[in-house]
């Protein structure tokens, strides 16, 4: 197996010719990019309650490209499962809670494409980045603890900073490719700093009914995989 | 003079049918054609100021018809001074978050796309109408939101871009449904301001009892 990841990636390198290198070195250009997401979501949380489930969704990316660096706004929006997972906010306890979070990141990354991975149609890239990302809880099913609240009419929304490393592969942009691929795999940690409860009984009017600190209440372990291209 | 008239009209249905073999199937017994597309071109400072300048005006006009209880109940001077500067995670449902905002976005994309901007120019242009929304109109009733000035840009210009594509295949395409529907999408298309449309109207002249035929092509933008 490794054999033959080993052969496709020499291949689709194909080293040597210059013209990819004087247009990866000369490029100066905006790039807006955007594809589907789909990868493996791991929460942890109060009394070493964690889970796994898959997560889905997409990821945009207003880039400028420089010579071999990308500077990008990148987000990513996500939806996720949960499973049996404790937290708290303010004097609540939500204990077994299952159910589904949603999550919309935003990450300002520093892309960097080496020489020696740069072939005449793909260059291989790596990537790093703060996130900043908030997700909230819809809770089909937990048992609360510390007052009256409907799981219809209340959410817990958190905010979370973390890191992300990527790397991926893209097409060379061309006169003739205007809208090359690329291929990228995301590693994201990322912990918890607030929480909010938040009345949604009016889907056009959310009210915040408490904020407090939640420095590290759940922790995040995100592996994505992207495949999009550049739409312009 | 019958053959001359004939040798003609064979002359002027050929150029027509030209003209007809990019046209769809009902398009081609028609006298007239209508093309969409986008012509893009420089613009003085003058004319991008100008239609800011309406775009920033309309969603003053917009925003107490829009949400008039919000704007009554919860909107006043003093908060508009409270949250100026002011830029938080908001927590609105995803009906705001993932719909209106990126579909507002897509909507101020393709009106500077109508009027000749190009996608870049549009993308930026985009940025700055909805951040004068956020920064100094939408914050008369809650604080400016960070996700929603890269939602409204960057989600709506990616929509603007497919709803761009699609509007045109299906304003091209020829049937009134399909046109409707291209309009429906890309409701900037049905505006004078729109740059991109171009009309063929081939015209032929036969005048009787003189030996001079002519024929036209009018063309109007």
């Amino acid at each position: 197996m490794l054999k033959y990841i080993v052969l496709v990636l020499l291949s689709a390198l194909q080293f040597g010719p210059s013209f990819a290198e004087e247009r990866i070195s000369a490029r100066s250009e905006l790039a807006l990019k955007i594809g589907p997401t789909v990868g493996v979501s791991h929460v942890k949380a109060r009394n070493n309650t964690e889970n796994t489930h898959p997560a889905a969704g997409f990821m945009t990316q207003l880039s400028y490209q420089w010579g071999r660096f990308e500077f990008s706004a990148s987000s990513y929006m996500l939806i996720a499962g949960i499973n049996n997972l404790d937290f708290k906010t303010r004097e609540f306890e939500f204990n077994d809670s299952s159910g589904r979070y949603r999550n919309i990141a935003i990450t300002p990354t520093l892309k960097y494409f080496p020489k020696f991975a740069s072939g005449s149609v793909y260059h291989f890239y790596i990537g790093a980045g703060p996130q900043l990302s908030h997700r909230t809880m819809t809770l089909r099913r937990s048992e609360i603890e510390g007052g009256d609240l409907r799981l219809d009419q209340h959410k817990v929304n958190y905010e979370a900073r973390g890191l992300l490393v990527q790397l991926g592969v893209e097409q060379l942009r061309t006169e003739s490719r205007k809208n090359p691929m690329y291929v990228e795999v995301a590693l994201v940690h990322s912990q918890t700093r607030n929480a909010r409860l938040i009345e949604s009984e009016n889907f056009r009017k959310t009210e915040i009914l408490d904020k407090r600190q939640a420095v590290g209440e759940l922790k995040y372990f995100k592996l994505l995989f992207t495949v999009g291209y550049t739409l312009f | 003079m019958t053959h001359l008239r004939i040798i003609t009209a064979i002359f002027f249905l050929t150029v027509m049918n030209i003209h007809a073999d990019e046209l769809p199937a009902q398009e081609r017994n028609s006298s007239s054609y209508t093309r969409f597309g986008y012509n893009d071109r420089d613009h003085t400072f003058a004319e991008t100021s100008l239609r800011v300048g309406i775009v920033y005006g309309l969603t003053w006009a917009m925003y107490p018809l829009v949400l008039p209880s919000e704007f009554r109940d919860e909107g006043s001077s003093r908060v508009w001074r409270d949250n100026f500067g002011r830029v938080v995670w908001d927590k609105d449902s995803p009906f705001w978050n993932w719909f209106i905002h990126p579909i507002s976005g897509s909507q101020l994309y393709l009106f500077y796309r109508a009027n000749g901007y190009t996608q870049w120019s549009s993308v930026g242009l985009t940025f700055i109408s909805q951040a004068l929304w956020e920064f100094t109109v939408e914050i008369y009733t809650e604080p400016t939101s960070f996700e929603d000035n890269y939602v409204t840009t960057v989600w709506g210009s990616a929509l603007g871009f497919g709803l761009e594509r699609l509007s045109m295949y299906l304003l091209n395409y020829g049937t009134r449904t399909t046109r409707v529907l291209g309009h429906f999408i890309n409701p900037s298309t049905l505006f004078w301001f729109y740059e991109g449309r171009v009309h063929f109207q081939p015209q032929v002249d036969f005048r009787q009892g003189r030996e001079l035929y002519a024929g036209k092509l009018v063309i109007s933008f």
